[in-house]
């Protein structure tokens, strides 16, 4: 979007491009019917342009005022209430702060500019909105004569300011940057030797007039600074030597011009060039447009910033997923190299797993098969081996007969696994004391021989569990004579234990 | 600033187009979210499997040996019937050629039904009860033995009751033995799963 700047002089109105420091003048219209006419065709034209419109007229007002410290809207209606007072109720109007005083009461300063004749804009302005252009706001060359000086760092706490548009001096009052009093004079001779006379002429009016309006003292010096082409320079520095307490600085205003980067150098004495530069690059806040003159440019700015804000939304959109993406794309290599490491490992893991015979089965399902395997394996016994030490025991007995051999290879329960400890076997030796015309006392040697003969195999507990003669206390024991007596068979029962195989 | 209808209508398309770009936007970001969040599903997955496979092959590597072993075993289980369906039938003809090569007078024999041994998650096991008439008790011992050492299956013997014939079933036929014997045993088999490793 181009931004176009208007200049409004008391004659006509100039139209102007501004690209990248590039001023370039683009139309000029009368101030009568058909430069109107041609002024609203050309904004028509350019109806998405953003305009600024700069004011050269004589009619301007400039009032500094105290008001008390206030805020909002009671400090707006207080603002309106003077600008009315002071100005007639001029619709072009602007209230600049000054600061407060360093008092209790805090009192503001403040700066009421005016531009008294507005019906010497009215006709331009009417164009300006029946074209429903954006109008960014109106502002007087005296509002660029403080910030020139402070771009070419010219400081000083006061000053005056004279630089020639048209043909016209402007000449302005500056305090810390701010002009508080702007005039224009005619210049009724342009040649370079009436230029420089009405310059010496004219400061030394001005600073007669403030010193009558007490904005001065009597004897208090002021620097004067005049911008001037540099043909003309040499002309009006020697028309203008320093003077009781004005002391004179000129300023070369192409000098000026590179300084504040505008391309377009100016070719005369004319100054409107670098203020219209100044209004493009850095507009100061306060200008003389109402809402009413403003109201496309607010509209231009709310549709901008819809659109803006979407952008914005997709740029950040788009910040967003490139970090996504890159988190992504991180995160996808990562896995890869994750995965083709993974691969080489399960092909080194069949590598080995295929010199393994081939079973068809896991290693865990393996492992408690075969451990399931070793566990039962402990339950395994023969009866062989406690049987044949039986009988070697038996062997050198005749007197003992035997009747039954009950074993057990271990309890009688289900078979199970996980358990840690080997069951014992046991075997019940069930037989018969035989011996001849014998004694209940020799019976009962015969068996201790047999208890203490078991007694003797490796590893075995032996428990008698029914011994051939019952003499104990706790039985009835019953007796008599003769044969009978003698010749009923002394049955026993003995039990061995083993806990371990021999 | 106070909007007109006509204002309104005027901020219409500048809407449009801001709603526009802001859906463009936020489409972009969930799209290009769900990608980083299922490429970090991704990265979980593959660094499960990079575990797994690590973890399996240290595994391997220490019990290579042991492994080597166990499946020797396995297959030797395999080998000798243990591992596998139950070959009752070679069972059977077991019994009856133990019974004809010792020479033993009677024999008789009953295999319960199979039954799953508890906790042992593949092991079976089928109770025997077998009853001999032998004429030596070392007839008794080399059968239990060739049982243990030649049945397709492991053979747990639980107990084996040795007893000596009245002396009137003796007298009238001596053939038939002088002796009864009455064993139980466990024959154990494994079932091996099919799934493969």
């Amino acid at each position: 979007m181009i931004r176009r700047l208007l200049y409004l002089n008391t004659h006509r109105l100039s139209a102007y491009t501004w690209r990248q420091g590039r001023l370039q003048a683009e139309a000029s219209f009368d101030g009568n019917d058909e430069g109107l006419r041609l002024f609203g065709e050309y904004l028509a034209e350019h109806p998405r342009s953003h305009y600024s419109l700069l004011v050269n007229v004589a009619e301007e007002g400039h009032v500094v005022e105290t008001i008390p410290f206030l805020q909002g809207k009671d400090r707006q209606t207080l603002l309106t209430r003077k600008i009315g007072q002071h100005f007639l109720g001029s619709p072009l109007s602007c209230a600049t702060s000054l600061g407060y005083e360093k008092t209790q009461r805090k009192n503001e300063k403040v700066l009421l500019s005016a531009l008294t004749n507005p019906a010497h804009l009215e006709p331009w302005l009417q164009r300006i909105e029946r074209a429903a252009v954006p109008l960014a706001g109106i502002y007087t060359v005296a509002q660029f004569g403080g910030l020139l000086l402070k771009k070419l760092g010219l400081t000083a706490p006061r000053c005056l300011m004279l630089s020639m548009q048209d043909h016209s001096i402007r000449e302005s009052y500056v305090v810390n940057g701010q002009a508080q009093f702007s005039r224009m004079a005619p210049l009724a001779d342009s040649s370079i030797a009436g230029v420089a006379s009405t310059f010496a002429a004219e400061s030394g009016k001005l600073y007669q007039y403030l010193i009558g309006q007490r904005l001065i003292g009597r004897d208090e010096s002021l620097p004067v600074f005049i911008i001037a082409h540099p043909a003309s320079l040499p002309s009006i520095e020697k028309a203008c030597p320093d003077r009781g307490s004005l002391s004179f600085s000129f300023i070369d205003n192409r000098v000026a011009a590179d300084k504040l980067n505008l391309h377009s150098l100016p070719d005369d004495n004319r100054c409107d060039p670098l203020f219209l530069h100044l209004l493009a690059t850095d507009p100061p806040r306060q200008q003389y447009a109402g809402e009413a003159h403003r109201h496309h440019y607010h509209q231009s700015l709310l549709r901008r910033g819809l659109v803006t804000a979407g952008l914005v939304t997709l740029m950040a959109s788009a910040i967003f997923s490139a970090r996504e993406l890159y988190v992504a794309c991180d995160l996808r290599s990562e896995a890869a190299a994750l995965s083709a490491n993974e691969k080489d490992l399960s092909q080194r893991y069949r590598s080995i797993s295929a010199t393994f015979p081939q079973l068809g089965i896991d290693n865990e399902t393996l492992r408690r098969l075969t451990g399931h395997h070793a566990e039962l394996l402990r339950h395994q016994r023969q009866p062989g081996p406690i049987l044949t030490d039986i009988s070697k025991v038996l062997d050198k007995m005749p007197a003992v007969v035997l009747d039954e051999i009950d074993w057990k290879n271990g309890q009688n329960f289900r078979l199970t696994v996980g358990g840690h400890t080997e069951p014992p076997e046991t075997a019940i030796i069930r037989g018969t004391i035989r011996l001849e015309r014998a004694s209940p006392r020799q019976i009962l040697g015969t068996y201790d021989e047999l208890i203490d003969a078991l007694r003797t195999l490796p590893g075995v507990t032996v428990t008698a569990l029914q011994r051939p003669v019952d003499i104990e206390s706790n039985a009835p024991l019953r007796g008599g004579d003769g044969q009978e007596d003698e010749s009923r068979p002394r049955r026993f029962a003995v039990e061995i234990a083993r806990s371990r195989k021999p | 600033m106070k909007l007109t209808q006509n204002d309104l209508r005027r901020l219409g398309l500048p809407v449009l187009i801001m709603a526009l770009l802001m859906a463009i936007g936020a489409w972009l970001a969930w799209q290009t979210r769900q990608g980083a969040e299922q490429a970090t599903r991704e990265l979980q997955s593959a660094t499960d499997a990079h575990h797994r496979a690590e973890l399996r092959l240290r595994q391997v590597r220490t019990e290579e040996q042991e492994i080597k072993d166990r499946s020797s075993l396995l297959q030797r289980m395999q080998r000798d019937g243990i591992a596998g369906e139950e070959k009752r039938l070679d069972w059977v003809e077991l019994l009856r050629d133990i019974q004809r090569e010792l020479r033993i007078p009677g024999m008789k024999y009953e295999f319960g039904t199979q039954a799953a041994i508890a906790g042992s998650n593949g092991w079976y096991t089928s109770p025997l009860r077998i009853q001999f008439r032998l004429l030596h008790e070392g007839d008794l011992l080399r059968a239990l033995e060739r049982i243990e050492r030649q049945a397709k299956a492991l053979v747990v013997v639980r107990n084996c009751k040795l007893s000596v014939l009245p002396a009137s079933t003796n007298d009238g036929a001596n053939l038939s033995g002088q002796l009864a014997a009455d064993c139980e045993m466990e024959w154990l088999t494994v079932r091996l799963p099919e799934t493969k490793s």
